[in-house]
């Protein structure tokens, strides 16, 4: 029996080099890795997609292709531009998706539906909303990356550490997007001159862009969800300076540490929420003439406090009742205490819409830098 | 096989009385304590972890986790009740008790019952991992070739008996235990307002899922076959629990990572949470692990198909007295055909719950139904009168 059994396996095993010929092969030198991709809205409805691949010619030369084609479907889409180039167009390589903002005010959930099902496609995919032509986005060469897609995802993963731009993948903007409580927010980026500038956060109300904020924004909106380590502000003060005739002294700060808070209360069955930020400042930069020191500075962290205060309430206000979204998750919050009864969507927009929102802002400044 | 025409070995020959040289077999093939745990946790573990989180929440949204512990506690319940039988007929394994109950026509009737549903467990895990390979990997490879191919070191396995078994499962689980920690990367994005508020679901709910995480915790009714061999008798019960509530901690984590992870309204629309969950993970130098963990998982796909076919190989073994290696090629024709049956995703996804369902039942009630059975007609174990037959007496057998 022994004797049997040490042919049998390696027997058997060899016919599973017999398979070996049933999978597709893909042979690096062929493929068309698309790197980045832009959707766009036609004048007649249909969908236009930009894909940027890295160009393996030999010699001189572009070093991306970028190639647009236009269909109904995305899928269908790419398939006309694979039609178009020599390479087999693959998207196991994608990096960032961009869409236009005149196709993210119809919704883009029907163009990521194919994202999320192709299985090829990783779920760290970046995505941003851009103010013009994505295609203009795309086919632009850039001095410091091969390619655009690259170069965008790059600018993203540095930025998010900055909180100028909120960090989101596809998978966050799924589970947002899913979420009943949270609308989803990706970021936003404008074409300025040469370059592509990150430019805050595009907001969302379900799928459908709605409007954006800037970077300062991004990060009070970061802040106020708890994240915003080591981003930067800028604040006003009311003293005014001489240098500069007429211009307030200025102080720009790193949040050294953060801390937030979120109380939930009800108020004659409207919900009244309270966020407390308290927040270790240092100093980067200061252009008032009054020294940084013990005496001062209460009154300037007050200053703050009071300037950055009113900023978060004016944000809160705008993303309630002017765009009416909730990126900051408080329908999720809500939904949490359990205290509101059955959930769901309309419930939700009905109680955000009504929710008093407070915000308490404490601000110490714990390092003013080398100089005072 | 042409090994039955060779003169017999002395183990696998009825010499003398039957009891004997069964005792003699099961002292020379022993499961120590800690394999015996292993090979419950193996068998238990299946393809049902890459759908559990979404089947859990399905039926009780974000406090589907307490179905997966309140499905630990029944298990543990069901497991004791098998310890309780199997003590009662001390050497017999399920076939010998059936037919101990219900004498010889209706206790194999049962027993080939038993031994049929074992092999279509075993046809439906390696089918549904076929599936997965093929909408993760290879889409356009054919199935019926996979599923060949799934077979080979499955059956291979099975020959072994469960000596090797419990030896394979132990190499096994060292090497796959790993992919427990790709949880980590999706556990850091958790956001803790997803589980709450506690108990919104109804108890009913929570009940619901248990019942849908039932079809991934099969696997103990094993036990029942592989009593015999184990070498102390006396920590099975112990050694099975611990088997199962390993496999409960890890499925608990799995499930508790993805409500967090994932919000509880996406979560309902992802096919296979746990493997989209290895999605996120992206190391320095690979890109894509969640191929690694699905190649990694074949590994436990063939200890638990080929667990369930010795089962099945035992039945014969025990009905005609043929080798235990016969038995289990014997019903490898049977296990082929049934995985060729489901050609598409729907019909697999029905043969999937049905079988979900036959084989909860099958785990939950069986054990119990016997022991009730038993005792009302007061049947009891193989002539001795004691629970434990003290080792060194078999050892001395020999």
């Amino acid at each position: 029996m022994s004797k049997k059994r040490t042919w049998l396996l390696p027997g058997l095993l060899a016919c599973a080099l017999l398979t070996s010929a049933c999978a597709r092969a893909y042979i690096l030198e062929d493929l068309g890795m698309i790197l980045g991709v832009g959707f766009d809205l036609a004048d007649d409805g249909k969908l236009l997609q930009t894909v940027v691949m890295p160009s393996l010619s030999q010699g001189k030369g572009p070093s991306v292709i970028a190639i647009t084609s236009k269909g109904d479907l995305v899928k269908e889409a790419r398939e006309n531009i694979s039609m178009s180039s020599d390479r087999q167009v693959v998207s196991g390589q994608m990096r960032t998706a961009i869409f236009s903002e005149k196709l993210a005010r119809h919704g883009i959930w029907s163009t990521l539906d194919t994202l999320l099902r192709d299985v090829n496609i990783t779920k760290s995919l970046f995505l941003c909303i851009s103010d013009g032509d994505t295609r203009e986005i795309l086919k632009r060469d850039y001095p410091t990356r091969p390619s655009s897609g690259r170069y965008l995802y790059e600018l993203f993963k540095k930025e998010a550490r900055n909180y100028t731009v909120p960090r989101t993948t596809i998978q966050k903007f799924d589970r947002d997007f899913h979420e009943i409580g949270t609308d989803p927010y990706v970021p936003y980026i404008r074409l300025q001159g040469e370059l592509i500038a990150a430019s805050g956060t595009a907001l969302f109300r379900d799928d459908k862009f709605v409007g954006s904020i800037s970077p300062e924004e991004t990060k009070m909106m970061l802040l106020l969800r708890g994240t915003g380590e080591g981003g930067d502000i800028k604040q006003s003060l009311s003293e005014r300076t001489e240098s500069r005739i007429g211009q307030p002294a200025q102080m720009m700060l790193t949040f050294v540490r953060t801390k937030h808070d979120l109380q939930i209360d009800q108020k004659q069955g409207k919900p009244l929420l309270t966020y407390t930020v308290e927040v270790e400042g240092q100093v980067i930069e200061y252009t008032g003439l009054a020294p940084l020191s013990a005496d001062t500075l209460p009154s300037i962290s007050k200053q703050l406090e009071k300037g950055l205060e009113s900023r978060m309430r004016d944000l809160i206000d705008h993303l309630q009742h002017k765009y009416k979204v909730d990126p900051l998750g408080i329908g999720t919050h809500l939904r949490a205490t359990g205290r509101f009864g059955k959930w769901d969507r309309a419930k939700w927009r009905k109680l955000y819409e009504e929710a008093e929102i407070k915000v308490n802002f404490h601000m110490r400044i714990v390092r003013t830098g080398l100089t005072r | 096989m042409s090994e039955g025409r060779k003169p017999r070995r002395r183990r696998a020959q009825p010499s003398r009385s039957f009891q004997q040289s069964e005792r003699v077999h099961f002292a020379l093939h022993s499961l120590n304590t800690f394999q015996v745990a292993i090979l419950i946790t193996n068998t238990q573990f299946g393809v049902g972890i890459f759908n559990l989180p979404r089947v859990v929440v399905e039926a009780a949204g974000h406090d589907g986790w307490m179905s997966v512990l309140l499905a630990g506690v029944i298990v543990q319940v069901a497991l004791i009740l098998m310890v309780i039988l199997l003590r009662r007929f001390e050497h017999l394994d399920l076939y010998g008790i059936c037919r101990r109950i219900f004498g010889k026509w209706i206790g194999n009737a049962l027993g080939l019952l038993f031994a049929l549903y074992c092999v279509a467990v075993a046809a439906v895990v390696s089918r549904t991992y076929v599936e997965v390979v093929q909408s993760w990997l290879f889409p356009t490879t054919s199935t019926n070739v996979f599923y060949l191919l799934i077979l080979i070191p499955c059956t291979y396995a099975a020959t072994g008996g469960i000596r090797v078994l419990g030896r394979f499962g132990t190499a096994i689980l060292l090497g796959t235990i790993w992919i427990a920690f790709l949880l980590i990367v999706p556990a850091r994005d958790i956001q803790l307002n997803y589980y709450l508020p506690l108990f919104e679901a109804p108890l009913l709910d929570i009940a619901k899922g248990s019942w849908n995480v039932s079809a991934s915790v099969v696997g103990f009714e094993l036990l029942l076959l592989i009593y015999p061999f184990i070498q102390k008798k006396q920590k099975t019960l112990m050694a099975v629990s611990s088997g199962s509530w390993l496999t409960i901690t890890l499925y608990l984590s799995t499930v508790l990572v993805a409500i967090g992870f994932y919000s509880t309204e996406q979560l309902i629309t992802i096919m296979s949470p746990t493997l989209h969950m290895a999605q996120i993970v992206e190391l320095p130098m690979i890109e894509r692990v969640e191929h690694i963990e699905i190649a990694t998982w074949s590994f436990m796909i063939v200890i638990t198909v080929s667990t369930y076919l010795w089962a099945a190989g035992r039945y014969l073994h025990k009905l005609t007295k043929m080798k235990e290696a016969t038995g289990v090629y014997c019903c490898v024709p049977l296990l082929l055909w049934i995985g060729l049956i489901p050609q598409d995703m729907y019909l697999l996804d029905q043969f999937e719950k049905l079988l979900g369902t036959i084989g909860s039942s099958v785990s939950l009630c069986f054990a119990p139904l016997l022991l009730v059975l038993s005792l009302v007609l007061r049947k009891k174990g193989a002539g001795s009168e004691g629970f434990d037959q003290p080792q060194d007496k078999e050892v001395n057998a020999s």
